[in-house]
């Protein structure tokens, strides 16, 4: 797939109803300023998927004012992020945050004031346009 | 011998737990997979038990998990149960995030 594929912005917002992370992908694309890079639709569909994972099971779960933030892209690193912010995260066992957190390429667990977070990365979301 | 598995050697030597206990063993493996993982800093340990089930806690100030394969998964999936969640009161200067373990009925497995 290529960025003139007007099928991926359409795909994009099929992965997401509510155009989430989809609207955010899309809106990089139409970004001019950032055309010197490709978004790398492998990462990306690993991100779409373990965002809306991530929604489902917390959604689903008795967690306290947990809250998710998407920082698709840091083009410094060319990382994308899915941060998870909570009071309190329990698991019934270690293989849900396993499958949590599968595709993503690191997960850091963050003491950043009083809440703690959990930043899901994905590494090379963007390449340089050839 | 790791400062995690001493510490949690003594609860179970002043609980009477036997270490042919299925979910003893759980627990030890579980201490092993902690020790000396790189990129992840345990802090503070301490563990005891609440309710029959033994409570396992680690804290850290900041961990990375850089792949799928980390031992943190080992550790994890050796637990019934996995909280996670900040704490203050073991360290004056801050926040320490906090993973606890919880093996659910240790003393039932005692008597099975």
């Amino acid at each position: 797939m290529s960025l003139q594929n007007n099928d991926i912005e359409e795909w994009l917002l099929s992965l997401t109803p509510e155009n989430g992370l989809g609207k955010a992908f899309v809106d990089y694309y139409n970004n001019e300023s950032k055309k010197n890079r490709i978004l790398n639709i492998s990462v990306a569909k690993k991100m779409i998927s373990t965002f809306e994972r991530v929604k489902e099971y917390f959604n689903d779960s008795n967690c306290k004012n947990f809250k998710i933030e998407v920082n698709p892209f840091d083009d410094t690193r060319c990382i994308g992020v899915i941060t998870i912010v909570f009071e309190e995260l329990n698991l019934s066992n270690g293989n849900d945050f396993k499958e949590l957190v599968q595709g993503s390429s690191y997960v850091e667990l963050i003491i950043d004031g009083v809440n703690p977070r959990i930043d899901i990365g994905f590494r090379n979301i963007t390449d340089e346009l050839k | 011998m790791s400062k995690i598995r001493s510490i949690v050697e003594k609860e179970i030597t002043n609980n009477n737990l036997c270490l042919d206990n299925p979910k003893v063993k759980s627990l030890l493996s579980c201490c092993e997979s902690l020790t000396n993982m790189e990129g992840f800093y345990v802090e503070a340990v301490n563990c005891k038990i609440n309710n029959g089930d033994f409570v396992l806690m680690i804290g850290t100030y900041y961990a990375e998990i850089d792949n799928i394969n980390h031992p943190i998964y080992n550790a994890l999936n050796k637990a019934d149960k996995i909280e996670m969640y900040s704490v203050d009161k073991y360290n004056p200067d801050g926040a320490m995030f906090v993973i606890k373990f919880i093996f659910e009925n240790v003393w039932q497995e005692v008597q099975a």
